[in-house]
């Protein structure tokens, strides 16, 4: 496949292990470093607030997350899946967009136990209704 | 800028559509080039078999004119006054339907390029080397990469590493082909094929989007998931732009109007709206390729000044009460185009109800919404909210007003339980060339060097590393 062949940086791995095991991590944002060449980690956050995830997507560029999401299913047991975010604004400038897009493999292929995958690119597929629905199906 | 075995060099990016070729540079948002994918050339005689002097000959009984009647700036021109009468031999007007009567057994100097192919020169064949988005005449072909390398962008190949975007049914064969030409011919130092809808959905932000091209040949949806192409899922038909000009030309026909391209007009006159035009035709008997060609690019005018695609469906009665637009054909004639308008673009949503007089394939066709329905529905189920939330739409035919509100509304339309997102970049440049800026962008980073199908790798391998490499 056509891949830009930009690598994810052994702290992106590193923290999303802690994010998995440790449990108190609540998401992870990740960008591509500004000499294009390898994918790091912007910030790493215990608050569990998603209105305050969302605010750090920006709204013109581009950005991957990681976010471990509690909740009940319809019988009342308390369930956690770690939801994968390829953020990718229609107002970001094309070039960040290719970047992101045609760089994505690289980072989600060396993360594992990922349940579900969203393509965002409004905030409205982000919100935590439309994610919550694609959780509990 | 890319790097390439440590030297910063820029990667070419090449892409060749079925009307238009695009070259130029990796990293800008541009094609430096633009120009028609379309050789012109004379059929020599099957007995004037003498290369150069053949000719020579050609060159100085010929005129090159440009269509308004200009000299071309071609070297083997003769001047203005000779090109409007003098040396040609008076000839019916109207003659230029007449297929040349000589046998021939090859072809003469090519003439590739905006200025080139569109100088009257009888007896000029014109032709695309693309059918279906596959190469089908690579005589042809060649033709027009040189024309993009050492015409156009004026560099040396074998300093620059190449991209090329394919259609996403391209055949192994094909790409084997391409790989050998540019390894062999012109010694490129490194080369990649790309697929344009991946190359699409990437400059869309998208590893997944269902990608609908449609262009002047032909109109394909394509499913890409992860930056792959799903090719069971490809829909595509040969209703494009140029299905749209024709039916623009018969209906101009039927009411007794004829289209007259530029090159054949000498003198016009002002005619009030609806009458005969007022016209002094010039004596250039012509191919039919060639004749067709200049009336396309008269259509295609027409189809950018006036039409526009009904927002819902389409009602007579409510759109004879939209304003009429005016439009004048080159020979004077000018009419007020109302409902006729809208219904030139509407074969692209309901073929079988808008285009007349169907050829037995024609027949066959389905309106644009039903095609990308099909396509997704012809994927994995669990792609398929994916791809509905994710459609991108490029190809110059996507540009008439209204084509991508009204294309929402026909997709919401249809049962189904999928939220539906529509990506239709604004910006023309982003729509009629976002495969070519996806493989610009693509090919400029830094990372990409690895990907790269280098000189070596293909003396030890052969062209068939192309279908390792680039899948």
């Amino acid at each position: 496949m056509a891949t830009s062949g930009v690598k994810a940086l052994p702290i992106c791995v590193d923290t999303f292990q802690e994010l998995k095991l440790g449990k108190t991590l609540k998401y992870i944002i990740y960008k591509i470093s500004d000499d294009l060449k390898s994918i790091e980690v912007v910030k790493q956050s215990e608050d569990a607030d998603y209105d305050n995830f969302l605010k750090e997507l920006p709204e013109d560029d581009c950005r991957w997350a990681v976010y471990d999401f509690a909740y009940k299913t319809p019988d009342g047991g308390d369930r956690n899946k770690i939801i994968f975010f390829s953020w990718s604004p229609d107002n970001a400038k094309i070039k960040p967009k290719m970047l992101y897009a045609s760089s994505k493999d690289g980072l989600r292929k060396s993360l594992n136990g990922i349940a579900a995958e969203i393509q965002g690119t409004d905030y409205d597929e982000v919100a935590l209704e439309t994610v919550l629905d694609r959780i509990r199906r | 800028m890319g790097t390439y075995g440590g030297d910063e060099v820029a990667a070419l990016v090449l892409s060749v559509g079925h009307t238009w070729t695009q070259a130029g540079y990796a990293g800008e948002d541009t094609p430096k080039s633009i120009f028609p994918t379309s050789v012109g050339w004379v059929d020599l005689p099957a007995e004037a078999d003498q290369g150069d002097d053949a000719d020579n000959s050609e060159d100085t009984q010929m005129q090159d004119v440009t269509q308004d009647g200009a000299s071309a700036s071609d070297s083997n021109h003769i001047g203005k006054k000779d090109a409007d009468g003098g040396d040609v031999a008076p000839q019916p007007v109207g003659a230029g339907l007449v297929p040349s009567k000589k046998k021939v057994t090859k072809r003469g100097k090519y003439y590739v390029g905006d200025g080139e192919i569109s100088c009257w020169r009888p007896d000029m064949e014109i032709k695309s080397p693309m059918k279906d988005g596959l190469v089908e005449d690579w005589d042809a072909l060649e033709q027009i990469w040189d024309h993009a390398f050492l015409k156009r962008l004026r560099c040396d190949p074998t300093e620059h590493p190449l991209i090329i975007t394919e259609s996403a049914w391209n055949t192994r064969e094909i790409r084997e082909k391409l790989t050998e030409l540019a390894f062999e011919k012109y010694n490129f130092p490194a080369f990649f094929v790309a697929k344009d809808a991946v190359m699409t959905a990437f400059a869309a932000g998208r590893p997944h989007a269902l990608v609908v091209d449609s262009g002047g040949d032909m109109t394909s949806v394509v499913p890409v998931y992860d930056g792959y192409v799903l090719r069971k899922g490809i829909m595509r038909q040969s209703l494009g732009g140029d299905v749209l000009s024709d039916q623009v030309l018969q209906q101009f026909k039927a009411s007794d109007v004829e289209v007259t391209p530029q090159y054949l007009i000498a003198k016009k006159s002002p005619v009030v709206v609806g009458q005969k035009p007022n016209v002094v035709l010039r004596d250039r008997p012509a191919t039919p390729s060639f004749h067709k060609m200049m009336q396309m690019r008269v259509l295609h005018d027409f189809k950018e000044s006036v039409c526009q695609v009904a927002e819902s469906t389409y009602n007579e009665q409510n759109i004879s009460t939209r304003p009429q637009k005016p439009y004048e054909l080159p020979d004077g004639y000018n009419f007020n185009f109302g409902t006729e308008r809208f219904k030139v673009p509407e074969i692209m949503f309901n073929p079988k109800e808008f285009l007349k007089n169907p050829t037995p394939e024609q027949e066959n066709f389905v309106g644009l919404p039903k095609l990308i329905f099909n396509s997704a529905q012809s994927c994995d189920i669990d792609f398929r909210p994916t791809l509905f939330g994710n459609v991108v739409l490029t190809g110059g035919n996507t540009l008439f007003p209204g084509f991508a509100d009204r294309l929402h509304w026909e997709l919401n339309s249809i049962p189904h339980s999928y939220k539906v997102k529509l990506h239709a970049p604004g910006n023309t440049v982003e729509r009629k060339c976002g495969s070519w800026l996806g493989g610009s962008i693509m090919a400029s980073l830094g990372t990409f060097h690895q990907l790269w199908i280098s000189r070596k790798e293909y003396d030890e391998s052969g062209s068939n590393i192309v279908n390792k490499k680039c899948v």
